[in-house]
């Protein structure tokens, strides 16, 4: 019932699926095409990651880091997405290793979407500890 | 909309409900069962002097799992506050009600001085 699943996807839960997608493939102008000229994206915590990140390029900037933060370990893949009128929430698991220490916990990402761009997207971890200890 | 809890969430919260708190705080940890969660929810208005109340941003679902994001407020008699945003990470029940709750504040460290 996979097809069935997908056919009835929100655009917005699809375009969450995208831009995992692009994520994944570490394709940058895939990523900007998704965000708004003046995107911002908020990380929470206390940790060299953590704050709101303005614009489009601050926030492509800001994804690129986490995969020089980590030699290229860093990796986000999508659980599941939900969409809506103007919103979408994802579950990904973000892993990675850094420092010798590993990431590997659940994360969620809220955004606010006008027209088929993300406007705001606030990142929360599941587990805060975890996320506190791998990038600070 | 907006909700004080416990008033509009009571009647959402199944009665083999999960629902965990995130954090160190004295309100972390996972109460199993309608009466656990309710009795937490009490716990969260006898801390605040019945301050403590949550006003919706939004919510998704897909009859299935749903996310509610909202902001939550409050302040305690010895003068800490919070303001902060927060969501609730859910598995919905046949009836459409919380089978399994998780929740995120935004911004933990906050969270956890506030609630402690």
């Amino acid at each position: 019932m996979i097809e069935e699943r997908l056919a009835e996807e929100h655009r917005n839960a699809a375009l969450m699926r995208r831009l995992f997608d692009a994520f994944g493939r570490r394709d940058g102008a895939a990523l900007a095409g998704m965000f708004s000229h003046d995107v911002v994206w908020r990380v929470g915590g206390d940790t060299p990651m953590s704050g709101e990140y303005r614009g489009w390029r601050d926030v492509v900037v800001f994804l690129r880091g986490t995969t020089r933060e980590t030699d290229g370990t860093y990796r986000s893949s999508l659980v599941w997405a939900l969409g809506g009128d103007g919103r979408a929430a994802a579950v990904y698991r973000a892993r990675g290793t850094r420092h010798g220490r590993e990431l590997d916990i659940d994360q969620l990402l809220l955004c606010d979407i006008q027209g088929d761009r993300i406007v705001t997207a606030t990142a929360i971890p599941f587990d805060a500890d975890a996320f506190t200890r791998f990038w600070s | 909309m907006s909700a004080r809890p416990p008033a509009d969430f009571i009647e959402r919260v199944g009665e083999e409900c999960v629902w965990t708190v995130a954090g160190k705080s004295a309100m972390a940890g996972t109460y199993t069962g309608r009466d656990a969660i309710l009795d937490f929810f009490r716990r969260t208005q006898e801390l605040t002097d019945g301050t403590y109340a949550v006003e919706l941003n939004w919510e998704l679902d897909d009859g299935d799992r749903q996310v509610t994001y909202y902001r939550a407020r409050g302040s305690r008699p010895d003068g800490r506050t919070l303001d902060i945003d927060q969501a609730l990470v859910s598995r919905l029940d046949a009836e459409g009600r919380w089978a399994e709750v998780r929740a995120l504040p935004y911004d933990q460290e906050v969270f956890d001085a506030f609630w402690s």
